[in-house]
């Protein structure tokens, strides 16, 4: 996604949100459309397995009960992707505190990729979804946003806290790596 | 295998791969792949993590919308209605806008005060006025004798009734013109409702109007010269 998609998108996100705060309830169901699948993926990404649909409904509750503090100048999805996130990781620290609950850690949640259906994946993807197993999850998080959402790394600066800088050295540490084992 | 330097590059490779450049780079991206070896083998694996994106399960959108907090706002009614004409609702769906988006509301429409009271003053205007406008009309189209005095009594502050006096002109019709103002069927609830500052503008306003008539009750008979009379003449 260029830049200018971005400020295109960010536009169509605004006007969505105005309408839906003049009461618009269709303006509500084309935000949802526009950044569900999106999310759900990006959970994926996450190794988020059990509960997808749960989690990103809660995602867009708690955005949407929160709109007074998005700032405009991050992109709608890039906020809902932080939310996400943080979702994803309060409820693995939850686990952890509950010992009747599987712990998920983060490590473990790289395994979703693995699990997945390994019968019809090509030989080509499992060998890459193999190698993203195998990145720190800081890697992974990166280098799945840049690839496979196209998030600038100013968005994923934001959405995983930390900086630019940082998000760049991660995805380019990752891309040696997944060509590496790919290649093994 | 070296690396390439051209970082420019590098970073529209994932873009590239995705199919989302503009033409110009795109093209600018595809003379520099013919030439870098290294980057092509860079294209290789982002198409293929790209190929690899795990593909979610299809989304209940109306499920998610429907758990959504609804925005504060109160159902239809319009941020810029008057206060005069709001609605009251009492449903069970109608929510009370918080301090915040009352704040918010107004500082993103800085007329809307102003406005609003402009088109009550200019409907109360309109509406009190019209009726006379009907005597002013009738008074420069009216060709009765001087003799012939009509009376404008006011029955009380809600309408205006103009009775003819006997004995009639010659192709005159008597009539009761009725004329309803503004107290009977604008929808104000109480003066009150106005601050002290609304109703000083809204005054300012109708005596800046220099198309109004003397709004003095005329309880009796009219104190001007026969000429000058008002009469309605009412025709159909």
């Amino acid at each position: 996604m260029t830049e200018a998609d971005r400020t295109k998108d960010a536009a169509v996100d605004q006007q969505l949100l105005e309408r839906w705060h003049a009461g618009d309830e269709r303006a509500a169901t084309a935000i949802v459309e526009r950044h569900a699948t999106a999310l759900a993926r990006f959970a994926l990404s996450l190794g988020v397995r059990d509960d997808l649909d749960e989690l990103v409904q809660d995602t867009f509750v708690r955005a949407f009960a929160a709109l007074d503090s998005f700032r405009a100048d991050s992109s709608l999805r890039t906020w809902l992707f932080t939310i996400e996130r943080r979702l994803v990781l309060d409820r693995r620290r939850a686990a952890r505190r509950q010992p009747d609950i599987v712990e998920v850690m983060p490590e473990d949640a790289a395994t979703g990729f693995h699990a997945l259906d390994n019968m019809v994946a090509s030989e080509t993807e499992e060998r890459v979804r193999n190698a993203l197993t195998r990145l720190s999850p800081m890697q992974r998080d990166v280098f799945t946003l840049r690839v496979q959402e196209g998030r600038a790394y100013k968005d994923i600066a934001e959405i995983l806290g930390t900086t630019e800088g940082a998000a760049r050295v991660h995805y380019h540490n990752a891309l040696r790596a997944v060509k590496e084992w790919i290649h093994d | 295998m070296t690396e390439c330097s051209n970082v420019d590059v590098q970073d529209l490779l994932p873009e590239f791969a995705a199919g989302e450049l503009p033409a110009r780079e795109r093209e600018s991206v595809e003379m520099h792949l013919a030439s870098c070896a290294p980057c092509r083998d860079e294209l290789d694996v982002l198409v293929a993590v790209l190929n690899a994106r795990p593909l979610p399960p299809v989304m209940n959108v109306a499920a998610i919308v429907a758990a959504l907090p609804r925005p504060a706002v109160a159902g239809p009614v319009k941020a810029d209605t008057p206060a005069p004409f709001r609605v009251i609702a009492g449903g069970a769906n109608d929510r009370v806008p918080s301090m915040q988006q009352v704040a918010r509301a107004r500082r993103s429409q800085p007329s809307m005060f102003g406005s609003s009271l402009m088109r009550f003053a200019a409907v109360l205007t309109l509406v009190s006025v019209g009726g006379l406008s009907v005597i002013v009309a009738n008074r420069s189209s009216t060709a009765l004798s001087d003799t012939d005095a009509a009376s404008v009594v006011m029955e009380d502050s809600s309408y205006m009734v103009a009775a003819l006096p006997e004995p009639y002109a010659p192709g005159t019709t008597p009539v009761q013109a009725v004329v309803s103002v503004a107290p009977s069927v604008l929808p104000i609830q109480e003066l009150s409702d106005y601050s002290d500052a609304e109703l000083a503008l809204l005054l300012e306003r109708l005596d800046a109007w220099d198309g109004a008539p003397p709004v003095d009750p005329v309880n009796g008979p009219p104190t001007s010269s026969p000429s000058s009379d008002t009469v309605i003449q009412g025709g159909s």
